[in-house]
């Protein structure tokens, strides 16, 4: 056989050597052990610590909110769900705490507004009707939003809900609020909040809380002042059986 | 021929000759290392078993008593996004609303439509409703227009008992694990993302911080240690389920035994695992 | 903040499917493949079956198919998103990967088309391993030579019978090399597009017509050159070629959409939509009608029995139109594919960016590179068995 046609088989020879001596070498030591792939692979993957936590993991460091959250109706919710901007800006681990959603308005509303394709049994409301530009948490408690952030119930269902006030006297009371609220509920400006068709339970709340000073508006705390158990519920009546937007 | 008789140039010809002895001993040496290799001798054999037993690599879990599967009750899915949120942190997925492991689409049928308007979180419209490419949500469309029905779908990797990106993977980067999980091995992924496409479903996606594909590992890392998903674990409406098969009283078990379940693209012969109640003929 | 590059659609896409997973790179990957393919076909039928009227061109093919292969990993490796493992596909193959057969049979062809050069350039290495001007050129030359200066009839003899086993392995091998490209694309079921079983076949044929197209213009340039008369029989078989390829490439690529759109395929009506929208003007204006243009030029060559200056003008024409045709063919291909959502309810909307890794002007640039390289190549291996010195003048007519 001619000189070059040796060295030539000999070339072909040494790159197909070369192919199963890198292969032995390059082969990582696990691969095959399990099937084909690196056998220390799914260790690797599951050694990862988890960031997104029980909400048990926070019973000891928040005892007051954890024992608010877990017999309220948000106890289906857990701690990060909403306490996940820490994470947002970078920093790393369960962060109970964190920087609070910016606006409860724009979170609670990711699950709570009334949109298109959102099943009848969440509660759902029309943002600008039911929350007038107020934030969620002036009402409600987020850890147990059928209270309000001062611990009373929000609702009562057995007594105020079913409760019937006078709807002829609640209309006639209801002059003294017009001027702000609308005669028909419907506010006269954005400073004011919409009153037609709100929770008759709510309205009575929020009277009962400005009478109380629990919670103050300079016009509010003094309107309230005068109003007896009755006015409030017939104020109340009369507003919650308005049309939204009055319509 | 009759050159070479000629001009005889030897240092030429022993270093010719050289190169031939190499090439043997080389040749010698791979066949040695091939025969070493699966000629395994006591002690390496010892540390193989011992990091790796047959009951899985991974430490205080044996992947043999362990088959996962997932389920999903879409008629109890909100569309809140919050697993979407919570995928992401878990497993450092890009805070954009294109490269993601998990994704919820909204189906909306208008009157006298035939076709459904379908929506998710890339949507321009739902992205402005969010405001920040942090957050996601779905923007309050369709207002004052007659709608027959809608719905949402969560959907996530299928992890299929044939999965076709682990066909295709042309390295073992992509595979499937004894306990029915498909998983991706970061640090041996080439990036070419063919399995980016193979995937009927858009499971999966290119990852641009770490330059390899990337998709649902069903928090491979918080199931191997008795955890749900973080996706189940915020999901306030219990619309998704992460069980065993092997556990005849897990929620998954018990959600496919009570239940009609359907899974996506059944002609595609993957044979998906996510197991999904409240489907309709659109969805894809 | 943003820095995903994502696509506009139409309908509905899945929210992972707005980033291209394969852009323009992998667009020119089956495009150079296809141009090796097509030009050892070209040698092949020269030297095995015997059509002695390519002997003008069969070593220049050669040389092109060479100068192409070298190239065809550039694309693959700049899209990777660790092209440092690259070598891992054949380190730890995973057999039911297209990619892995690719890979394999992409390194046993490049190995024998250099084989294959080699002897067929052996000759000159030789002779200028003795008579090179400098000895820098010498001494490459000895290198290349594997240090024999063997050409003794008893030497040339066994060359020939192993070019001649050489290509017999090649032909099927160039085959099934770009028939793996096309079942790269056809085997993926999840896109409607591409899954389909014609799709290897087209791309085997589509690849014999880019490679004649591509002889069929640089051969007259090169002639024009080294200022010697073209072979006119030789640019009329490499125009008949040509013409029969593109017959049966054009009648499979049209029954493959007919074939479409009368099983009524899920999501065919997008896929209409998409053809008549997006993908319009590189299918149907670019693809088809530089196709069908290149068919009628090259019908009426044959037909009028064009001869002299309009054989070539009219044929290089035709040949620029099959390349564009087989360029926008991939494009389609690749690109168009990835634009039919695989929600089969949408359509994506891709604008190639210009700059960029993954741009125009890189891809572009990767498909100049052979060019150069065989620039190069010829200049070291003379592929054309011109009267040495004394250039003829030009008397084409």
């Amino acid at each position: 056989m001619p000189k070059h046609i040796v060295r030539l088989i000999m070339l072909l020879a040494a790159i197909v050597v070369v192919y199963f001596v890198g292969r032995a070498f390059l082969t990582p030591k696990s691969f095959y052990v399990y099937g084909h792939f690196r056998g220390a692979s799914p260790r690797e993957i599951a050694s990862i610590k988890p960031t997104f936590l029980d909400p048990t993991a926070f019973k000891e460091s928040e005892p007051a909110i954890y024992a608010t959250w877990s017999t309220g109706i948000h106890k289906v919710v857990p701690c990060q769900d909403c306490h996940v901007g820490a994470v947002h800006e970078g920093a790393k681990g369960p962060i109970p705490r964190g920087p609070f959603p910016k606006s409860s308005l724009e979170l609670c509303t990711q699950c709570h507004q009334k949109i298109v394709a959102r099943p009848g049994f969440q509660p759902q409301i029309n943002v600008a009707l039911h929350a007038h530009g107020l934030q969620c948490v002036t009402c409600h408690n987020p850890h147990s939003p059928t209270e309000t952030p001062f611990g009373k119930p929000l609702f009562t269902t057995s007594t105020l809900a079913s409760a019937q006030g006078n709807l002829a006297a609640g209309q006639k009371l209801s002059a003294q609020c017009a001027a702000c609220h609308g005669a028909k509920g419907v506010s006269t400006g954005p400073a004011f909040p919409n009153l037609a068709c709100q929770s008759k339970a709510y309205l009575v709340t929020a009277l009962t809380e400005f009478q109380k000073g629990t919670r103050s508006n300079p016009i509010m705390s003094g309107v309230a002042k005068g109003l007896s158990n009755a006015d409030k519920l017939n104020l109340a009546t009369y507003f919650s059986s308005q049309k939204c937007g009055g319509k | 021929m009759s050159d070479d008789a000629k001009n005889p140039d030897l240092p030429r010809r022993s270093f010719i000759r050289l190169i031939g002895k190499w090439t043997v001993v080389a040749g010698a040496l791979s066949v040695g290392v091939e025969t070493m290799k699966h000629l395994p001798t006591a002690a390496a054999s010892e540390s193989i078993i011992s990091r790796y037993p047959p009951q899985g690599p991974v430490p205080g879990y044996n992947w043999l008593d362990h088959h996962w599967a997932f389920a999903v009750d879409a008629t109890r899915c909100i569309g809140c996004l919050r697993c979407v949120e919570a995928c992401k942190i878990e497993n450092d997925v890009p805070f954009n609303p294109y490269n993601t492991r998990t994704w919820v689409e909204r189906y909306v049928y208008l009157d006298g439509e035939k076709e459904p308007h379908v929506d998710s979180i890339d949507d321009p419209r739902d992205i402005a409703a969010a405001g920040t490419r942090m957050n996601y949500r779905f923007a309050d469309l369709y207002e004052g227009q007659k709608v027959d029905q809608a719905f949402f779908i969560p959907k996530l990797c299928n992890h299929c008992t044939n999965p076709t990106c682990v066909e295709v993977c042309p390295t073992g980067a992509s595979y499937q694990t004894p306990d029915g999980v498909v998983l991706i091995d970061k640090t041996y992924c080439i990036g070419c993302r063919y399995c980016v496409q193979a995937c009927p479903y858009g499971a999966r996606y290119f990852n641009e911080q770490t330059n390899t594909a990337d998709k649902c590992t069903w928090c491979y890392h918080r199931i191997t240690k008795g955890m749900k998903t973080a996706c189940v674990e915020a999901c306030p409406t219990h619309a998704r389920k992460i069980g065993d098969l092997k556990d005849p009283n897990s929620d998954v078990s018990v959600f496919i035994r009570e239940n009609r379940v359907q899974v996506l693209k059944p002609e595609m012969g993957n044979q998906p695992n996510v197991f999904y109640v409240g489907l309709n003929k659109d969805v894809c | 903040m943003e820095h995903i590059l994502h696509m506009a659609y139409t309908g509905y896409a899945y929210p992972n499917e707005t980033v291209l997973p394969w852009s323009a790179l992998i667009v020119v990957y089956p495009y150079i493949t296809g141009l090796v393919a097509g030009a050892f076909v070209i040698s092949a039928l020269y030297k095995l079956f015997n059509i002695k009227v390519f002997e003008p061109v069969a070593h220049f093919a050669l040389l092109v198919a060479l100068c192409c292969i070298v190239f065809v990993p550039v694309p693959l490796l700049l899209h990777l998103g660790h092209p440092e493992r690259a070598l891992e596909a054949m380190m730890t193959p995973h057999w039911s990967s297209a990619f892995v057969m690719f890979s394999y049979f992409f390194s046993f062809y490049t190995i024998l088309l250099i084989v294959e050069n080699w002897f067929t350039f052996r000759p000159h290495a030789v002779h200028m391993s003795q008579h090179g001007k400098s000895a820098l050129s010498r001494g490459f030359y000895k290198v290349v030579a594997l240090g024999s200066t063997d050409l003794s009839p008893k030497a040339m003899a066994y060359d020939e019978k192993w070019m001649y086993w050489l290509a017999v392995i090649g032909l099927p091998a160039a085959c099934g090399l770009h028939g793996y490209v096309g079942f790269v694309f056809g085997s993926v079921k999840a896109r409607e597009w591409w899954s389909s079983d014609l799709m290897p076949v087209i791309f085997i044929l589509s690849a014999v017509i880019s490679g004649s197209a591509l002889l069929l213009i640089l051969y007259p340039i090169s002639c024009k050159l080294r200022k010697v008369a073209i072979d006119l029989a030789c640019q009329k078989a490499l125009a008949k070629t040509l013409w029969g390829f593109l017959i049966v490439t054009l009648v499979l690529e049209g029954l493959e959409l007919l074939s479409m759109f009368y099983r009524r395929v899920e999501g065919i009506d997008w896929i209409a939509r998409f053809i008549a929208g997006p993908l319009h003007f590189t299918y149907v204006d670019l693809q088809w009608g530089c196709g069908l243009g290149a068919l009628v030029l090259l019908t009426a060559l044959v037909v009028f029995r064009a001869r002299g200056r309009a054989l070539v003008a009219v044929s290089m024409v035709a040949g620029l139109l099959v390349l564009t045709e087989v360029l926008m063919m991939r494009w389609n291909v690749v690109i168009g594919g990835q634009e039919i959502s695989k929600t089969l309810k949408g359509m994506l909307h891709y604008a190639p960016p210009l700059f960029g890794k993954e741009g125009l002007l890189v891809s572009g640039a990767i498909l100049t590179l052979p060019m150069i390289a065989l620039s190069i190549m010829a200049r070291l291996f003379p592929p054309f068995h011109d009267k040495p010195a004394d250039a003829v003048p030009e008397t084409a007519k």
